[in-house]
């Protein structure tokens, strides 16, 4: 196996483990992987070497893969990878976009000068490198990735770094991980209804980069079946509670909690039963279960008969109805106050006359539902707390910290640390029609951002002023995909497997014959065996080896991933990122730490496809981004030497692997 | 950090101020068998607190209203309580009254599950500048632990509260399958057990630069209590506790075959190897359609649990030390929706309190007719989790400072209802 050193023996291992990727549309990434090879042979060749590098190019010739790799591990052949096209950013707007991270820069570092405040230092390559990848693509780098970072000598390696990531497909499917938990995205919700299609479109909107307003309103106005239109599940998540799911609305893109009023004023906040009501109204039509009569299957209980109540068919007929029961429509009926509306403004069983909390509902349109009004009014520019809550989000995720906290219950008292800030990132939303990509570009490409973490305990009860982001740790999903980088090459390229021919088989017409309805139960299942199939290429030791985003959602209780944090998604954004035992003894014993240290293991191919004191290096850039201290390549060699002497062989590496993936700098974004 | 630790049992203020100075210059305040032989004066020492996650119908279960328009189909049966009745599910409950106060004043005022989850294990309305510790937490802060090697607070079968301001030392460890219980305790058989304390050496001598510049971070350093823990575990016999695969199939059937009621099972091996408090949630109970169909199998499945577990309690002699606690988020709206289900209801809801320092067979506080409002012996959940402190002999008066300096109470400044206490 190559040296690690050497680029163009590396640009041969991408090219065998993943030729798919390089046919296809990552051009870019290829171009940005050879310039920065090149860019680091230059380096090479023009200043010294990191320590214990090899300058000299070694003689390996490539083996193929069959012969590098005995193991198990799924994904080495590359075989079930496919290229994810995502939308790029535009290489025009470079400008633009520094020039608005430089006016951030100067509101914020203002506002700490007015404070009597400096900011932090800038961080260093290694720490600012980790975090991108961390942060753009929920990963941290490989070894080979974080070694051309550090090795590039380019001024503007961070700026070429953030536009790269920003193109790379794991930008999405980390994207997809926070809303997820904040849309609460579950493929089944219930065992009532089969909304994978709807994770699957957000997914594909992140990817496509579909601006923030449109893909709001495009969940909130859906309608038909899951099937056709996926975007409904958004809808049906909620099915059968509309006025919770008004709530969650209203919380999630407002950024305003309403809940309270649903059953009496709100304690906290200004909002009144009436208000709530009025509200309700406008969404007060939409059904999620379409009519038996009209949706059932007509010959269903002569179909029972034939192929016997109890049997498989039976029960998979019957889901196939259920599912095939709902879907999204809009009624005119108009919503009554409760019979215990206790207010003197309203009375109880009166017809509720729609509005809307603050601001005006936009003049209806020529054939424009309530609903629909209603949707336009929460994603209009005019109304700024759907601006307000979308950059306060955004803003979050690379910081650590709100503008303002909680981000999703704002009020007229909420204090703000920076409303100069707050307004800003609102108007340039709003002038970026809602672009989040081009928006955190500009977030990655400021001073701020780029600064060293705040290493210091946050006084949570002081507005935070912006000297850096603030230490994180990683969420569930940053440390389940930092993993899959450790274990396989390539693993933003596999995906959850293709379902269309199983929807297809599910989407069926209520006016089945008895004979068609039982081909249509036979279809159900052999495509529903076909996708479990097409599932189990990526199994090992009980684990799927895919991204967080490309497996079920939510996962069991018992995954690493939701050990780690991630949410059920019961309630909204309820992921943590606390310390717990069982994590630690995850990392201690749990399969995925064997994983990295077996043969086959990305780790393990790099670790033995380099030479003496380089594969320290490797070790340590694979796992936290950085080359060794002096003082811990010491303490590493003394742990090998003494394993070595001591009969036990190659454990010491081991040894080492283990203990840096059980550090907290590990499982720490600085 | 200004922390004032609590006044422990049957000691005068003055003993306390001198503990409380001890604490602050490290030395600890009990050992763990002074705590567990401190409080032998008829309060719970420990706790079994099962959550009905997704707020449990209140008249579907302890608080039916037979003959009313809302009942719906869901029958009732007496109980050992003249004239109180609970839902048809509740067979094995419906016998164990006389060990059990049931609340039927419950009520709050938030109808979103997430808040008021908060409310009821923390006391507290969530707030962005801090977080509030769960009751399990609060108990080992007041109470200290009781096994020198197994954590004071397990939670099963769902995340609960964390330890919030108090720190990573009093944070429960979560169990997410009963039938697994803690998992990957075993290293690799290559690996010796010297060579598991030569890995954890290293990765300090590793992580030394990050803990240097990380050292007023509070996160960072609370996985020292972690590490501790988990390594004290791993190096224990006791971690057999969590392996309810030593009990039989027939002492596993009587819980029940299902994750709550094997749950159950863990929590009562769990309680008698000397963990302080445990945490079960059932899961399901956001029944907003057919209830008439999912009521019978949960509430089933909290019977059959809940039921064994009081019982074998008893049984061992450990139910005069231990609490069995039932509580909810809120109720459910009594009226039937359109989908044959019932909507959120915080005005109204049912809890039960059972075991050591509860006076049972006793009935508190009760609904209207329609089972809408509470109409006498309203309760909080303030006041509820002030009766499980008292009931625990805790102080639940005592003032917490969290690190920014804010005092807090186990029920946020609410007192206990003395007439549930025994």
């Amino acid at each position: 196996m190559a040296d690690f050193s050497i680029c163009s023996s590396q640009l041969n291992l991408w090219l065998m483990v993943s030729t798919d990727m390089i046919r296809s549309k990552s051009l870019m990434t290829l171009l940005l992987g050879t310039l920065f090879c090149i860019q680091s042979s230059l380096d090479a060749q023009n200043k010294p070497a990191p320590k214990g590098v090899q300058k000299k190019p070694t003689q390996n010739k490539p083996q193929s893969v069959q012969e590098q790799i005995k193991s198990k591990l799924p994904h080495q052949d590359g075989k079930s990878a496919s290229p994810i096209p995502v939308r790029p950013v535009d290489p025009k707007t470079k400008n633009a976009v520094k020039l608005a991270a430089t006016q951030i820069d100067a509101i914020i570092e203002n506002r700490l000068k007015a404070e009597g405040q400096r900011p932090n230092a800038m961080a260093n390559d290694a720490q600012i490198g980790r975090r991108l990848y961390l942060d753009i693509i929920g990963t941290i780098p490989s070894g080979r990735e974080s070694f051309q970072f550090l090795s590039s000598s380019r001024s503007d390696k961070i700026e070429v770094l953030i536009d790269h990531l920003l193109d790379h497909p794991g930008y999405a499917s980390h994207a997809f991980n926070y809303w997820a938990d904040v849309l609460r995205i579950v493929d089944r919700s219930g065992g009532n209804t089969y909304i994978r299609p709807w994770a699957d479109w957000v997914k594909g909107e992140l990817r496509k980069n579909t601006p923030w307003d449109k893909m709001v309103f495009e969940m909130l106005t859906a309608r038909g079946q899951v099937f056709d239109n996926p975007a409904v599940g958004y809808r049906l998540r909620d099915f059968g509670m509309p006025l919770d799911h008004l709530n969650n609305t209203i919380r999630v893109f407002l950024g305003t909690r309403i809940g309270c009023a649903q059953c009496h004023d709100h304690p906290f906040d200004k909002w009144t039963q009436r208000q709530f009501y009025e509200l309700a109204a406008l969404d007060g039509g939409v059904r999620t279960s379409l009519p038996r009569s009209e949706w059932g299957q007509k010959n269903m209980k002569a179909t029972l008969k034939i192929v016997g109540e109890r049997s498989r068919e039976a029960g998979k007929m019957r889901q196939i109805e259920r599912w095939n029961r709902y879907g999204v429509t809009e009624t005119a009926a108009q919503l009554k106050y409760p019979h215990d509306y206790v207010y003197d403004d309203a009375k109880p069983g009166q017809v509720v006359k729609p509005s809307v909390l603050f601001g005006t509902l936009p003049e209806a349109k020529e054939g424009e539902s309530r609903q629909e009004q209603l949707s336009r009014w929460i994603v209009s520019k005019d109304n700024d707390r759907f601006a307000k809550t979308l950059v306060n989000r955004l803003w979050k995720r690379a910081f650590g910290i709100g503008i303002f906290e909680p981000e999703d219950d704002l009020m007229d008292d909420t204090p703000i640390s920076n409303p100069e800030l707050l307004n800003y990132l609102t108007a340039k939303i709003k002038e970026l029609n809602f672009d989040m990509k081009e928006f955190m570009r500009i977030i990655y490409h400021t001073r701020t951002y780029q600064r060293q973490v705040t290493y210091d305990d946050i006084d949570l009860t002081q507005p935070y002023y912006f000297p850096g982001p603030v230490l994180r740790r990683m969420t569930a999903e940053q440390v389940w995909d930092s993993v899959m980088v450790m274990i396989m090459p390539q693993p933003h390229l596999y995906q959850r497997p293709d379902e269309s021919a199983y929807l297809a088989a599910l989407n069926v017409s209520p006016n089945l014959s008895s004979l068609q309805l039982q081909n249509a139960v036979e279809q159900v299942f052999t495509t529903e065996a076909d996708v479990r199939k097409a599932d189990r290429l990526e199994l090992y030791r009980g684990l799927t080896l895919r991204r967080a985003s490309e497996l079920p959602q939510p996962l069991p209780r018992r995954h690493f991933l939701r050990q780690f944090g991630q949410s059920d998604r019961q309630i909204i954004s309820d992921s943590t990122v606390d310390g717990t035992v069982p994590q630690l003894l995850a990392l201690f014993n749990g399969p995925v730490t064997h994983m990295i240290l077996e043969a086959g293991s990305v780790m393990h191919r790099e670790v033995i496809g380099s030479r003496g004191t380089n594969q320290l290096q490797v070790i340590f850039l694979s796992i936290l981004g950085r080359y060794p201290t002096t003082s811990e390549r010491i303490l590493a060699m003394q742990e090998i030497q003494y394993n070595t002497k001591n009969g036990e062989g190659n454990l010491g590496y081991g040894n080492v692997i283990w203990s840096l993936l059980n550090t907290r700098e590990f499982l720490f974004i600085q | 950090m200004r922390t004032k630790l609590a006044k422990p049992k049957g000691s005068d203020r003055r003993q306390f101020m001198q503990m409380a100075a001890g604490a602050l210059l490290g030395v600890n305040v009990l050992s763990s068998e002074e705590a567990f032989a401190a409080a032998s004066d008829g309060k719970a020492k420990q706790i079994v607190y099962l959550f009905m996650a997704g707020a449990m119908s209140h008249i579907d279960t302890f608080d039916p209203k037979p003959g009313s328009k809302n009942q719906g189909q869901t029958g009732t049966l007496n109980t050992s309580i003249s004239g109180v009745k609970f839902g048809e599910s509740f067979k094995n409950l419906s016998k164990l009254t006389s060990e059990m106060a049931v609340i039927r004043g419950l009520t709050q005022e938030t109808g979103a599950h997430g808040p008021a989850r908060y409310l009821i294990r923390t006391s507290y309305k969530e707030i962005a500048s801090t977080q509030h510790p769960g009751m399990g937490s609060w108990i080992q802060l007041l109470d200290g632990r009781i096994s020198k090697t197994l954590p004071s607070t397990v939670h099963i079968g769902g995340d609960g509260e964390g330890p919030g301001y108090l720190g990573t030392k009093y944070a429960p460890v979560p169990i997410a399958d009963p039938a697994r219980g803690l998992e990957n305790t075993k290293g690799p058989a290559y690996l010796k057990e010297s060579q598991f304390s030569r890995r954890l050496r290293l990765s300090e001598g590793f992580d030394r630069n990050f803990r240097t510049v990380t050292q007023n971070n509070s996160k960072v350093n609370g996985y020292d209590a972690l590490y501790q823990e988990a390594v004290t575990l791993l190096k224990s016999d006791d971690i057999k506790a969590f392996d309810i695969n030593a009990e039989s199939d027939a002492v596993k059937e009587k819980y029940g075959a299902n994750r709550f009621g094997q749950g159950c099972l863990l929590a009562r091996r769990l309680i008698e190897s000397g963990v302080r408090y445990v945490e079960v949630q059932s899961g399901g109970w956001d029944m907003h359609r057919d209830i008439f169909n999912t009521m019978p199998t949960r509430g089933g499945e909290l019977d059959q649990g809940a039921g064994a577990l009081i019982s074998d309690l008893k049984e061992r002699g450990l139910l005069d030390q231990t609490m069995v606690v039932i509580g909810t988020e809120f109720g459910r709206k009594p009226n039937i929706n359109v989908n044959t289900g019932r909507d959120h209801h915080p005005a109204a809801f049912s809890g039960m309190l059972a075991g050591a320092g509860i006076a049972g067979g006793q009935v508190y506080g009760s609904t209207d007719a329609d089972a809408f409002y509470v109409e006498d012996e309203v309760m909080s959940v303030q006041e509820f989790n002030a009766t499980i402190a008292a009931a625990m002999g805790l102080p639940y008066e005592e003032e917490i400072f969290s690190s920014t300096g804010r005092p807090f109470t186990i029920g946020n400044g609410a007192g206990p209802v003395e007439k549930l206490l025994a």
